[in-house]
């Protein structure tokens, strides 16, 4: 028995940070500067999206949510006027 | 081999096989991001507008569109012409860093008062006018179109709330502007009728323009604001790897994102 528990253990462990961290790529996917590239200045860098699209992330994952429901980051008023956002689809 | 043994072991099988899945997920994580912006509003100067409208109105497509183009007031055209008398308002210089989002907050305040103030703008175009001419794309380019009804109901619940935040600037709405901070627009219909729709965290239903003469200018806080939808697809830039959840579903703090390789200037 201890060696059966010796196996379970890590594997448990490393299924349980498998499900966590899931959340967190995809909001690196959006974050970093996916930017709008219409110009003006600033285009639309994706504010800060590491921290905020990763809640979000773990948000769906953590009610189960379907793999293809649009991830939203946070919108922008850009120099242009116009409000900006990004939608993220696995 | 006892039967806590055999359980032992068919958790570990099980946790093994949980762990390949999830890391097929993790290499299929291809996301694909789609852009969406919503231009601001396209006012018209009610003074160049109403001389032309009933039965003015002109029925050639290039008369109106000459018409609607004179009336046009744009975001780009009033940022600059504002500047002078309105100071508050931030232009960076060649060369300089980008305006902060304070300072887009700003001057979308100030262009909203001097859209009013000097150019007597309104939301209350000629709706004949918005549904023959393609202002959008006329006005703001390639790629810019008119909101379709599809485009209003794709938007979810914590969007609609996050663009209605984006427009929250600390004094929006406190001046004779406050049409600029407004969510409704006119829309294209399933049906190929112009309709008025609501981006607002409200989503009320898309409806009818009510019956009226489409050649008379619509008096109502709809505006006419433009829409752009761009897919930046999968595998443009590779994202971060994520956080370390500390309990499963918590989501850590994602990485730093690659580059899509479209940035603006």
């Amino acid at each position: 028995m201890r060696w059966a528990a010796l196996v379970m253990i890590p594997v448990l462990a490393s299924t349980l940070a498998c499900g966590g961290s899931s959340g967190g790529a995809s909001a690196g996917g959006t974050g970093g500067h996916v930017s709008a590239g219409t110009g003006g200045n600033g285009g639309g860098a994706v504010p800060t999206g590491g921290s905020s699209a990763g809640g979000t992330g773990g948000h769906v994952s953590a009610t189960g949510g379907s793999d293809e429901t649009p991830v939203p980051t946070t919108a922008k008023l850009q120099f242009d006027g116009s409000l900006s956002l990004y939608r993220v689809r696995p | 081999m006892n039967r806590l043994e055999r359980t032992l072991i068919l958790t570990a099988v099980v946790g093994v096989a949980s762990v390949a899945g999830s890391l097929r997920v993790l290499r299929a994580f291809q996301v694909a991001v789609e852009h969406i912006e919503i231009s601001a509003p396209i006012l018209p100067s009610t003074k160049v507008l109403y001389p032309h409208e009933g039965a003015n109105l002109p029925t050639s497509l290039e008369e109106r569109a000459t018409i609607a183009h004179d009336a046009a007031l744009t975001y780009d055209f009033l940022l600059h012409a504002c500047v002078d008398k309105y100071p508050a308002i931030v232009i960076p210089g060649p060369g300089a860093p980008a305006t902060t989002d304070e300072q887009n907050a700003t001057n979308f305040e100030n262009v909203a008062q001097c859209s009013y103030e000097q150019y007597g703008a309104k939301p209350y175009w000629i709706p004949a006018l918005i549904d023959t001419v393609d202002i959008c794309g006329r006005e703001l380019g390639a790629g810019w179109r008119l909101p379709t009804e599809e485009d209003v109901a794709s938007l979810g619940a914590e969007e609609r709330t996050r663009l209605a935040s984006a427009l929250a600037t600390p004094h929006a709405g406190s001046s004779w502007g406050a049409f600029y901070f407004g969510l409704g627009v006119w829309v294209r219909g399933t049906n190929g009728a112009l309709r008025l729709g609501d981006l607002s965290p409200a989503a009320n239903p898309t409806v009818d323009v009510p019956s009226s003469n489409p050649a008379i200018h619509f008096e109502s806080g709809v505006s006419l604001r433009c829409i752009r939808r761009t897919t930046i697809p999968a595998g443009s830039g590779s994202g971060g790897a994520g956080g370390a959840a500390a309990t499963a579903g918590a989501g850590g703090a994602g990485g730093a994102g690659g580059a899509a390789g479209m940035g603006g200037a």
